[in-house]
């Protein structure tokens, strides 16, 4: 739904109090925004009802969406706002283990290791290791590859500048990389020197 | 130099968020670098997977709870219980159960508390057991008289006791019919009668 669309249904939404309006917005954002919710606070009751507390939100003030930006990134600025009120009084900003701690410095690359990596990572691992980031690198993570924003787009949402959403990115994907090769040579498939898997 | 600039830009050009300029540059930069495409892959690969995790919801999650917000429905009874208890941190099973027990508690404390309104029966009778009406005495006893005086006293005029002790202290007694004046005269002289008098009922409320 583009942002014509969306600026429609808000329309009917702001003028007619429309709820088959509201209905209809809220279906075509309502996964991706709880996507990204789930990927903030991990726990899916806190996430649902955050999702419905955010679109709420829209209902209420329909006129506060000038169109600067894409609308999902702006619900997501919502989101994000409200999950961080009660995300934050409850978890501890980073968790560190022991995949943490090696995850940058275990960054020796091998020509084929890349290669390996792609063939062999799997959903559980590629889950697992987001996890173990801290939460701005893991929502970093999660607006690049699964939302697909723009830098400016992930720097608006995480109100800094993009120089520093760059510093993140390059953090997250050596953890990640990293914490992934530390997988596979825990299930015994060694990304070594040669690439080839043991 | 080149490499910095490729690691850089790939991200965008996975997520095809790059602009056109820097595409050009990065497809460029694969041919003569033949390792790069395995970069590639591997970022390819990893927002798939991450797209694949994403949890298979409806679009209607949380659709109901956000349409009675807005139509200014109250929340169900059931959310009601889930909201108050997960205040304090508990999730609905262990509210629910906390619930039970807490009804349980409840209705044994009920229970005790009607076998102990049993048990003060005996003192309670000396309050009127039946409300009549017409003539009677207007009583005032001592605050230090004993229940078993006042019992006596009123067996010593044939009295029942129609109401009191009201909040000045007062007792109305009704006395068999024609005995009044002498069943006033009797109390007047006991010691913990501080006044009597003859009244035409019981006042409203005593």
């Amino acid at each position: 739904m583009n942002n014509e669309q969306v600026a429609a249904l808000l329309t009917r939404i702001a003028t007619k109090q429309d709820q088959a309006a509201f209905r209809d917005l809220y279906k075509a954002f309502s996964r991706r925004v709880y996507a990204y919710l789930l990927n903030m606070v991990n726990d899916h009751a806190r996430a649902e009802e955050i999702l419905v507390d955010t679109l709420h939100e829209v209902w209420r003030h329909p006129t506060r969406f000038r169109g600067d930006s894409q609308f999902g990134t702006w619900l997501i600025g919502i989101a994000r706002n409200k999950a961080l009120m009660v995300y934050r009084a409850r978890r501890p900003d980073e968790i560190h283990d022991d995949l943490d701690d090696i995850a940058e410095t275990a960054a020796a690359e091998t020509p084929d290791g890349f290669q390996v990596l792609a063939d062999k990572q799997r959903n559980e691992g590629v889950h697992h290791c987001m996890g173990k980031l801290s939460d701005e690198h893991r929502e970093c993570m999660h607006l690049v590859f699964f939302d697909g924003l723009s830098i400016s787009e992930v720097a608006e949402i995480q109100r800094c500048p993009e120089g520093t959403v760059k510093t993140r990115l390059f953090h997250a994907r050596q953890k990640i990389k990293n914490c992934l090769k530390l997988l596979l040579q825990r299930d015994g498939d060694v990304v070594g020197a040669s690439g080839a898997p043991a | 130099m080149s490499a910095d600039r490729f690691s850089e830009l790939l991200p965008w050009y996975v997520n095809g968020s790059i602009s056109d300029e820097d595409r050009a540059w990065v497809d460029a930069y694969m041919k003569t670098n033949p390792d790069a495409r395995s970069e590639l892959a591997f970022y390819q690969s990893l927002q798939t997977r991450m797209r694949q995790n994403a949890p298979a919801v409806p679009a209607t999650i949380g659709l109901d709870k956000a349409m009675r917000l807005i139509r200014g429905d109250q929340p169900t009874f059931a959310e009601k219980v889930s909201a108050f208890f997960g205040g304090f941190g508990m999730r609905p099973a262990v509210a629910f159960a906390a619930l039970a027990l807490f009804t349980v508690q409840a209705g044994v404390i009920f229970t005790m508390v009607r076998q102990s309104n049993n048990d003060t029966d005996e003192i309670r009778a000396l309050r009127a057991t039946k409300v009549t009406e017409g003539p009677m005495l207007k009583l005032n006893i001592a605050p230090d008289a004993k229940e078993a005086d006042i019992r006596f006293l009123l067996m010593s005029v044939g009295g029942d006791l129609a109401a009191g002790p009201g909040q000045l202290g007062d007792y109305y007694v009704r006395v068999p019919a024609g005995t009044e004046e002498a069943a006033k005269k009797k109390l007047e002289g006991n010691p913990i009668v501080q006044s009597v008098a003859l009244a035409p009922g019981v006042p409203p409320r005593e």
